[in-house]
Parts: C-alpha cells; structure tokens; sequence
C-alpha cells in the first residue's frame, strides 16, 4: 500500500492507496502517530483509492479517533467505495467517525 | 457454471495474505465472481487466518493453514484448516455495535465482520484440526 502525506490548508491529509490490512496498517498506524505527535490535530483521511480494509485497518482509526479526542482534534474520512463503507458500517465505526462523500466536504469539516 | 474449485496452502505468517489475494483473484476471474463478492469472502478469510496466526498456537514452529475455495451454481464455498488449538469463532463474543469511540470494543471485530459478510459460517473440531466452513451466495444483480 501507499500512504502518502500532505498538508493542505492546515489539515493533515492521509491519502490512502491500495489495501489497508495487518501488514500494512502497522506503517499507517506510525505514521499517523507521527503526525499527531508533531502537533497534526485535524486530519484528513482520503479513502478515494483505498481497495480494502480490514480489521486491523479499522484498530489503527479507531485508535487515531481516541487520541484526537482527548486532544480535542478531528478526522474525517472521505470518498470511500461502497465495499469499504459496508465495512465500516458493518462495524459500526460510521457511528462515531465522520464519513463524508468528497474531498472537499472532508476539509471543510476536519 | 463450471464447478472449479482451488487449494491454497499458506503458512502461519501475515505476510502470506499476499499470496492469498493473488490466488482468490485468480479463482474470481476464472469462476466469474464479482469483484465485490471477492472482497467480502478475501476480508472473511483473512481476518479468520489472522486470527489463526496470531492466536492459533502454543509454539513458535511453523504450521501450514489450508484454505479451499469452490464455486457450485451461484454459491462459494471455503474451508479454513489450522492444526492450532481449538477456537471456536462462533462462540466469540460479538463487540458491541453503535458505540462511541471511547466504548468501542476492538476484541473480536474480524471475526464479526467474517459473519457478517458471509450468509453461514460453521465450525467443527476434527482429529487435531479446527475446521470452519463458509458460505457465501452470490446475489442476482
């Protein structure tokens, strides 16, 4: 998978590409880390070219939203596929993480 | 509809769901499954074999998990074969659905969605191996 980072108008935008899965969702899980540590509070997360995803995907943005929380930040995921809205919906993440249809709507609301 | 079926061995390491996604895209294209359906038993599968190699044995050896896949009239059958200790995933407590993010109960989540996404799935203990069979039919668009 490719993760690639970008700092447009203030958020911290994640742009995903491939499959979010056990191998990979490690490298995602420090990167976002990262981000947060070095002050990163309201994130963008681009599901555009995200194939798929996993639970261990869903650990990591669950993980992201808990630590954004207590730090009074934000994210928001955006211009997901149907398989992979199915899937967070199936877990029930659409609950508590923003899911929005593009881009745009994405940075207006981080 | 031919009936087609593949055996793909795998070795108890993540990195094998590489391997497992080539071969499941192979036996999509060459049984006519559609790409969706592909992904839903692919993210089945994988998430009852991460489950397995990560919680399956007592050792650090190595261990081979075999997965067969068949396609009969408009249903896709998969079997899941792991020497580890017995595990039950239909006995696993399910996580607690519509929940805030301070709530949300990670344990367990791969194999609820596995359930989800599959229309049966069944376990049986068999001599020293756990057998889980899966059931997905595919819909009429």
């Amino acid at each position: 998978m490719e993760i690639i980072e970008d700092n447009v108008q203030g958020r911290h935008v994640f742009r995903l590409v491939g499959r979010l899965d056990s191998n990979t969702s490690p490298d995602f899980e420090k990167k976002v880390f990262a981000a947060i540590d070095a002050g990163a509070d309201r994130l963008v997360v681009d599901c555009e070219k995200l194939d798929y995803i996993t639970s261990a995907g869903l650990r990591v943005l669950n993980k992201t939203a808990k630590r954004l929380k207590t730090a009074n930040g934000a994210i928001v995921l955006c211009a997901m596929e149907d398989y992979v809205r199915e899937v967070f919906e199936i877990a029930g993440f659409d609950t508590f993480l923003p899911i929005v249809a593009t881009f745009a709507q994405a940075m207006e609301k981080a | 509809m031919p009936s087609k079926s593949i055996h793909i061995q795998l070795k108890n390491c993540c990195s094998e769901t590489a391997r497992l996604c080539g071969c499941l895209e192979a036996f999509a294209a060459e049984n006519a499954v559609p790409p969706k359906v592909l992904k839903q038993i692919n993210l089945a599968i994988e998430e009852l074999f991460d489950n397995i190699v990560s919680y399956g044995f007592n050792d650090q050896g190595d261990h081979r998990i075999d997965i067969f896949v068949a396609r009969r009239g408009d249903t896709i059958t998969v079997r899941i074969e792991d020497d580890g200790r017995p595990f039950d995933p239909l006995a696993a407590k399910a996580p607690e659905r519509s929940c805030s993010v301070e709530k949300c109960q990670i344990g367990g989540l791969g194999i609820y969605l596995a359930k989800k996404l599959m229309d049966l799935l069944s376990y049986r203990r068999k001599g020293n191996k756990n057998v889980v069979v899966m059931k997905k039919r595919i819909a009429a668009d």
